[in-house]
């Protein structure tokens, strides 16, 4: 009866916001160099930690016979591990999820979208706000005057300094989606790491005239971890706090400012 | 089985259209999680759409049809899949059988038919033409053949080409070890693992293994090899090439959110998120209590 992980469960049905949020590692002892995303809750780490022969030694580079018995080579260390000739090696070595590719734009150009993570996984609401802004492009539904705004304060653009007509004219709608929705890589730098935030504040922004439309999409997507009853989107928030350590996040002024634009259009979703 | 009558249906349509002009409104590559999602709401927002999928596999679900018969999601259900369609199923039946429907992980059998039925459904509803065993050409541009190269088809798209292959996930039974193996030295991926214990070729109690691989694969084929083969922890050798932090409570957000709070030092960031643990610990005991509690009144 005893249910194992419930607190994984309970915790996510809350505001994430006001849990103590929470990361593991398989040994206490060890630092961890990357950060991955599978849920690994208290009965499933107390499992892996059973296993007390963990060789770090970086990845291996060949298994090779030797006096009858086999030699693991690994690139990070001249040593080599010894197991008898009928060990079973399971391999599970592929890449896995986002297979390393470098994606720089989402909105690729006029007749081309590339799907990829808008935030950190799971995969699929990323995707389906993507099938969101797409619809809402296609059918005039987006707010491509302030999406202008935005794109002009990050790419230091100011359409009224421009003096020909033709420069006058809005950019077409594709330049400027491809110029401020970014994808979610797992690259390091600052920039990348809040591209979640970054990301959703937009989509509330641009998703429509009246912010609360996407707002309320998202609460009703299942997908979406705002549908969790309880939680809060908390942009209005998230860009209070981008704006005032901006510089020290690493921002340029120019994403400050579209920071500004965007707490102003979030105002309405101000403790949401 | 009901999946691959969908194929054996598309095949049909194939042989139909041979060396036909196609036309959509949006020509999506790949019919794995993330072109499915998407597809889902575009239809759900614009009911009239036309869309073709083309995929290289026999059948919807992406990686998850080749990857190990014992994979469970690594998150809850109820936030992955297809917004128009739970994936967890009916509710009260999961809490009919003691299962917080928050706790269900579906396993690949539940994701591969989930996305099948969602095929078969916009295939009826006429919003989807689907071409399984077809690869898209991305140097031409706007065409796709069939896998053995007897159809080809050039699409006029009224909209957009959406591709869905740029992340796809590589799982070990399309991926052989990159690095040389002596003849005779036993690796398996965990799929054929799982085929030499049910076919019972593995005579499993005096054996040793050796785990390569620290990631989700790499910890679902601990957890095969000790709870389903009962193979002894001190049998199993755990190759890690690089150790990961890993999410503990189901919040993908919290190291951007600790990011904030600690100006984008990371180090920092990681330490609040770790140091936190304790309180999350005594608040599992409670929840565990008051959630058997409940159940036994």
């Amino acid at each position: 009866m005893f249910s194992y992980g419930i607190i994984n469960e309970y915790a996510i049905v809350c505001d994430p916001s006001k849990f103590p949020e929470q990361i593991a590692r398989l040994d206490p002892n060890v630092q961890p160099s990357r950060y991955k995303f599978p849920v690994v809750g208290p009965f499933l780490l107390r499992t892996l930690r059973k296993i007390k022969k963990v060789i770090r030694k970086g990845r291996v580079t060949a298994l090779k016979f030797h006096q009858e018995r086999i030699q693991m080579h690994f690139d990070e260390s001249n040593q080599y591990e010894i197991f008898d000739n009928d060990t079973i090696f399971v391999h599970c070595t592929s890449p896995g999820p986002f297979n390393d590719a470098k994606v720089k734009y989402l909105f690729q150009s006029e007749q081309q979208l590339d799907l990829y993570l808008l935030f950190a996984p799971p995969v699929t609401i990323s995707m389906s706000m993507l099938g969101y802004l797409e619809a809402a492009r296609q059918s005039n539904r987006l707010d491509m005057k302030y999406a202008e705004q935005l794109y002009s304060a990050i790419h230091e653009r100011n359409p009224s300094d421009d003096v020909t007509e033709e420069k006058k004219e809005s950019l077409p709608v594709n330049e400027i989606l491809k110029g401020i929705v970014f994808p979610f890589t797992l690259e390091e730098g600052t920039n990348q790491k809040l591209v979640s935030l970054l990301n959703q504040a937009i989509f509330l922004a641009i998703g429509d005239m009246d912010p609360m439309i996407p707002y309320k999409w998202l609460k009703s997507n299942r997908l979406s971890m705002l549908s969790i009853p309880g939680s809060k989107v908390k942009s209005y928030e998230q860009m209070e706090k981008m704006i005032l350590n901006g510089k020290e996040l690493g921002y340029s002024e120019g994403f400050i400012e579209m920071f500004r634009l965007l707490k102003t259009k979030l105002e309405i979703l101000k403790e949401k | 089985m009901q999946v691959k009558k969908l194929g054996e249906k598309s095949s049909i349509i194939m042989s139909r259209k041979k060396s036909t002009l196609l036309a959509c409104d949006y020509l999506v590559i790949g019919a794995g999680a993330a072109s499915l999602a998407f597809i889902d709401t575009l239809i759900t927002e614009l009911p009239s759409v036309k869309i073709i999928l083309v995929d290289k596999n026999s059948v919807p679900g992406g990686h998850w049809q080749h990857a190990y018969d014992y994979v469970h999601l690594h998150q809850p259900s109820v936030i992955y899949g297809l917004a128009s369609k739970q994936l967890e199923g009916s509710w009260i039946k999961l809490i009919l059988k003691l299962t917080l429907p928050w706790k269900h992980r579906a396993s690949k059998k539940e994701i591969v038919k989930y996305y099948g039925d969602f095929v078969k459904e916009k295939i009826a509803a006429k919003n989807l033409i689907y071409y399984p065993n077809c690869v898209y050409d991305f140097e031409k541009g706007y065409s796709f053949s069939s896998l053995d190269e007897t159809f080809s088809y050039e699409v006029k798209v009224r909209e957009k080409v959406v591709n869905g292959v740029l992340g796809e996930c590589v799982v070990p039974s399309q991926n052989p070890v990159k690095f040389p193996v002596d003849d005779g030295v036993i690796v398996m991926t965990p799929n054929e693992l799982y085929k030499a214990y049910n076919d019972s070729k593995l005579q499993k109690w005096n054996k040793k293994y050796v785990v390569m691989g620290g990631g989700k694969t790499g910890m679902d084929a601990i957890v095969y090899l000790l709870n389903t083969m009962w193979v002894k922890p001190r049998n199993i050798h755990w190759i890690i090439p690089h150790d990961g932090w890993f999410l503990h409570y189901g919040d993908p957000w919290s190291r951007e959110r600790a990011l904030l709070r600690t100006n984008g030092d990371d180090e920092m960031a990681l330490e609040l998120l770790e140091k936190s643990s304790e309180l999350v610990i005594i608040l599992y005991i409670v929840c565990n209590i008051s959630y058997h509690c409940f159940l036994m009144v």
